[in-house]
């Protein structure tokens, strides 16, 4: 009898192996990244909706005059944004390394200029048209941004309308519509920053790079994430949410002050 | 476990409520892959099958209901697609899904540094009851995890293996009988005796 005692309480004194579920935020991303789809608040996803927004306040608030005597004048962000105007009507953001390229003499009667990487425009008045590889841009009086890489090419219009021209057709966009042609076809949808951003092993910089500006953040980065990978998802209305399950899933330690967001 | 989950809780997890569905993953992710490792030990299997439960949950939310323990829910969910999946991998369904749970094998595995600091109980001691636990079946073994260390009762592992309360009872109390009967806690109690004789003599 005593012997019976002394095992249960061996039972009821011991622990079992605590055993660490590695892939758990993994797979809790892929259980809400589900949910979200299915009751169809995950809306397509395009790059740096924020940023574009945020962008477009920047255009509002700068303006700079600048005028060209030369014929044939290229303009570069560099490695940091840039915002420019031509001739008072027409506001351009650069995005880091983006440039247009146009004709000061035969601007007066075609206003029209070549765009390479991603740039945001607010057209006052008269017809405007940009030219990238993958397809052209008409526009009349809007706010819009383009982002063009080789063959491909993605366009929001935030005001008015824009016409786009690529090999898979022409559209005609009305405000809060995007379309983006992926060397075959056009898809065109409406412009709403989604509930849910799922990624599938994108760089761990390009997430930081959105959580900072969906939520106005300040990152202070203390180590090397450069390696780092992300699957999962952030929630554009969760900021507590979105970090642990981001830095959990990465295995990074962090903390949030205010609007400050530290890595360690 | 503590059981946090209420019916207003449960309300939200039929709403489709994602704060909800993630409340209930942070509060079993951790106990569910415990359990279904030491059914099977394929971590990717039992994340998948983890991962299928949650959703199946969410699909079919709208026509469950609150179960009594949603911890013994859970597990007798999870057990039953870890099984599925095992079988389906084994076979490709020609073995049947009965012969899998027949043969399912689970192993508790102690902690011994652990126990020794909790129980105040000496090294050998714990090792030697880690082995007379690893020497019991695979269903005694499930039977005593789910009841000392998950803290489950009879009916609710009796919900989970697929039996009654009265087997649950037996199974529990034949794997304490041959803990009891153990040889190397037999011999490490004998030792232990003598030890303790040598040591009175000496020091009387």
């Amino acid at each position: 009898m005593d012997r019976e005692k002394n095992i249960i309480d061996l039972l009821e004194n011991t622990e079992a192996k605590e055993l660490v579920f590695e892939g758990k935020e993994q797979v809790k991303s892929s259980i809400l990244a589900y949910i979200m789809q299915q009751s169809g608040v995950v809306k397509p996803l395009y790059k740096n909706v924020a940023l574009m927004a945020a962008s477009i306040l920047l255009l509002v608030a700068l303006g700079l005059g600048i005028a060209y005597k030369a014929s044939e004048v290229t303009l570069s962000a560099g490695l940091e944004s840039n915002a420019v105007t031509l001739y008072s009507n027409v506001q351009i953001v650069l995005e880091p390394n983006a440039s247009v390229t146009y004709n000061s003499f035969t601007w007066r009667f075609n206003r029209e200029l070549t765009l390479r990487g991603v740039a945001s425009f607010d057209v006052s008045k008269g017809k405007f048209k940009v030219l990238t590889q993958a397809g052209e841009i008409q526009v009349l009086g809007t706010q819009f941004k383009v982002a063009e890489a080789e063959n491909a090419l993605e366009v929001f219009c935030y005001e008015g309308s824009v016409q786009v021209k690529t090999q898979a057709g022409e559209n005609v966009l009305h405000k809060d519509e995007y379309l983006i042609f992926n060397g075959d076809t056009n898809a065109v949808g409406t412009i709403e920053l989604p509930e849910v951003i799922t990624y599938d092993n994108v760089p761990l910089e390009q997430v930081l790079q959105q959580l900072k500006t969906i939520f106005g953040l300040t990152i202070e980065m203390q180590g090397d994430y450069a390696d780092i990978f992300y699957s999962g998802a952030i929630f554009t209305k969760e900021l507590a949410m979105s970090l642990e399950m981001l830095f959990g899933s990465c295995n990074i330690k962090y903390t949030l002050n205010g609007t400050h967001l530290t890595l360690y | 476990m503590s059981e946090v989950i209420n019916k207003e809780f449960w309300k939200l997890i039929r709403q489709g409520d994602s704060k909800a569905f993630a409340t209930l993953y942070d509060q079993y992710a951790d106990m569910l892959y415990n359990y279904g490792y030491r059914i099977v030990a394929d971590a990717d299997l039992v994340s998948n099958a983890i991962q299928s439960l949650f959703i199946y949950i969410y699909d079919k939310r709208k026509n469950i209901d609150m179960p009594n323990q949603v911890s013994a829910y859970l597990c007798v969910s999870l057990r039953r697609l870890i099984l599925k999946e095992v079988s389906d991998a084994r076979n490709g369904n020609t073995i049947a899904f009965d012969e899998v749970v027949e043969n399912s094998t689970f192993d508790v595995e102690i902690d011994v540094e652990r126990s020794i600091i909790k129980s105040e109980t000496d090294g050998a001691t714990i090792v030697a009851f880690k082995e007379a636990l690893s020497e019991l079946s695979g269903q005694q073994q499930e039977v005593i995890y789910l009841k000392y260390y998950q803290g489950l009762n009879n009916d609710e592992i009796a919900a989970i293996i697929g039996s009654t309360n009265q087997v649950v009872r037996n199974v529990a109390s034949r794997a304490i009988a041959r803990l009891r009967n153990s040889d190397v806690l037999i011999k490490l109690v004998a030792a232990g005796t003598a030890v303790l004789l040598l040591y009175l003599i000496f020091h009387k």
